[in-house]
């Protein structure tokens, strides 16, 4: 893919549709970027009899050469702010350090990342606060039993819990790198096939492609999970994440529609960069809808937690703040 | 009315167990997790010409906002987890202490089973 | 002529036929590049009228091989499988295909001898001057040969130029 040769793309964009433009007006090139009137033994005959005894005069040729070169000039603008579009690789980073955390928060038989349906081995050493349950029940004391009671017990489904938060906040990520991924090469196609139809348009047939804006579907919606309290799922916590379409195998929910397409032709510069203009257009749509959904997600993923705190976090148990003024009111005895 | 003697020292070990080697690795875990990831560092990665999508720096804000809690809410775990396995070898070495046999067998499984 | 920044796979068509006797073989290479052959001996055993049968024969014949060729390329080159043209879908896109079936194509050799030319790529003819095989060698036949058919497709494509000028001007 020639993503990085966009601004190059842009100039011979440029180049080819004036060329076709100022040879339709009768003139020929002689230099890079110079071009006078065809004389009349030349070629076509009519318009500009000829240099020498044309009556034509500079100042009429140099207003032709503006005329022409204002016709494209706003192209290499357009591609302009392509060129800065995010390195998908660049994404990678935080992906890799939620994978290691998700590594790390899975627990029994191991979880399912719902991002990309792959399995997470257990992290065994989770498995000591199961351990320790049995430890906590024999104490009397009230913080200790709060402790077992809110902490320990509470753990598996709160931690599980925080293991789909995190896999969810990589998923947002998985899905910018698809979506920049995609967005790349959209705009590289639109800048070859434009240069593609400008060489083409000299032949005999009709001048006409389609571009497919395989952008709409980097941005994946995946299946409803709700969250866990104690073993029941609370479903005014329920969520359903999003992921990129490159990680997403077969996790995705009803988002395999086809690519939304745009047919275009055109047998003159003016109509092909025409059509071009309208494929950017559609292309800065698609990736502000994209990037919407996956900005609406992680607000939605936000007002969960904030309003279901205690699904992510147990609260502070008072057992954590024992001194040893009060260790022994707040253990009691052992049975 | 509680145990005592060998039976409070076997007690006194399990809080030991969980305070000094269960919960402090398990907190190392979450904090790993919390400290092995910064929303800020996928920062620059979202940056792009202010006119694509939804400007500067994309979903970043919202993004960055969901991670930061998620961050948080598993320093909390960890720190609450480390703090009540202080707690909870203090109360060990506390109990242990009123009495000679408890303190024995208390000593002994340490000793044995670390 | 700009040196592009892609790779256009069109600019490497390259396509040969055979007429069905196989007797005589076209090739177009690139955009104009036009040769001609014939299988051995049937130069030299061949009257004038067969030769010009068998010429008009194959140049509508590599027309459309090279058609085919174009479309399997332009296929590759925008991403999306297409095999022929669309309906003319407007008043300008139906003038186009009017006039284009109506274009006509023509080249000769430098001495005038040889003469093809074509409507719309498809009512071919192949003019030989009288006994102007028995004076030529098979090679020079073929270079002046060549040289015509050249012509004419530098002819046809300037023309189809005109014509896009005029209509989607």
């Amino acid at each position: 893919m020639s993503f990085e040769e966009l601004s190059a793309h842009a100039q011979e964009i440029v180049e080819k549709a004036m060329e076709w433009d100022l040879e339709r007006m009768g003139y020929m090139k002689v230099g890079d970027n110079e071009w006078m009137p065809r004389s009349s033994y030349g070629g076509r005959a009519g318009q500009y009899p000829g240099y020498g005894g044309s009556t034509m005069t500079q100042s009429e040729v140099d207003a032709d050469m503006a005329e022409v070169s204002g016709r494209y000039d706003d192209v290499p603008g357009l591609f302009d702010a392509f060129s800065s579009l995010p390195d998908p690789a660049s994404f990678d980073a935080g992906i890799d350090d939620l994978t290691a955390a998700l590594g790390k928060l899975s627990q029994g038989s191991g979880g399912e990342d719902p991002t990309n349906g792959s399995p997470t081995p257990a992290n065994t050493i989770l498995d000591g606060m199961d351990t320790s349950q049995d430890y906590l029940a024999r104490w009397t004391g009230i913080a200790a039993a709060q402790f077992k009671e809110n902490f320990v017990d509470t753990f598996e489904s709160i931690t599980t819990n925080q293991f789909l938060l995190t896999s969810y906040i990589k998923g947002a990520l998985e899905a910018e790198k698809s979506l920049w991924d995609a967005a790349r090469r959209n705009i590289d196609e639109i800048a070859e096939d434009t240069i593609t139809a400008l060489e083409e348009m000299g032949d005999c047939g009709k001048n006409e492609w389609s571009m497919a804006f395989s952008v709409a579907g980097a941005v994946v919606a995946l299946v409803a999970v709700p969250f866990t309290a104690g073993g029941s799922l609370v479903a005014a916590a329920t969520f359903a994440g999003v992921g990129g379409a490159l990680s997403i195998g077969g996790a995705a929910v009803g988002n395999m529609e086809d690519a939304p397409e745009l047919d275009m032709s055109g047998e003159s510069p003016e109509a092909v960069i025409g059509n071009m203009r309208e494929a950017i257009t559609k292309l800065k749509d698609e990736i502000s809808k994209a990037e919407q959904k996956i900005a609406d997600k992680m607000t939605e993923l936000q007002g969960i937690v904030d309003g279901h705190r205690e699904l992510f976090v147990a609260p502070r148990p008072n057992l954590a703040d024992s001194g040893p003024g009060d260790i022994r009111e707040d253990m009691g005895v052992p049975r | 009315m509680g145990d005592t003697g060998t039976e409070l020292g076997v007690d006194c070990y399990e809080l030991y167990d969980a305070g000094h080697n269960l919960y402090p690795a398990i907190a190392s875990e979450f904090d790993a997790c919390a400290t092995g990831f910064s929303a800020s560092s996928s920062y620059n990665a979202f940056v792009r010409d202010s006119s694509i999508g939804l400007g500067y720096s994309g979903a970043y804000t919202e993004w960055s906002a969901a991670a930061n809690t998620l961050d948080n809410v598993l320093a909390e775990t960890g720190r609450n987890l480390r703090d009540t396995g202080q707690a909870l070898m203090l109360a060990a070495n506390t109990y242990a202490a009123t009495d000679a046999a408890a303190q024995a067998e208390y000593d002994r499984r340490k000793r044995e089973l670390g | 002529m700009t040196t592009s920044t892609i790779d256009n796979p069109i600019n490497s068509l390259d396509v040969t036929v055979a007429t069905p006797d196989e007797k005589a073989y076209g090739r177009v290479r690139g955009r104009r590049e036009v040769s001609v052959w014939f299988a051995p001996g049937y130069y030299d055993a061949a009257t004038e009228s067969d030769l010009q049968r068998q010429l008009t024969r194959l140049g509508r014949l590599l027309f459309a091989a090279r058609m085919r060729e174009y479309y399997r390329l332009r296929s590759l080159a925008f991403r999306r499988t297409v095999t022929k043209e669309s309906p003319p879908a407007t008043d300008r896109d139906r003038e186009f295909v009017g006039r284009r079936d109506e274009l006509v194509a023509e080249g000769s050799s430098p001495d005038g001898q040889i003469r093809v030319s074509a409507v719309g790529m498809q009512n071919w003819t192949v003019s030989i001057e009288p006994g102007l095989s028995r004076t030529r060698d098979e090679q020079s036949f073929l270079a002046d040969l060549a040289t015509a058919a050249n012509a004419l497709v530098d002819d046809q494509f300037a023309k189809i130029r005109e014509l896009k000028y005029d209509v989607y001007a």
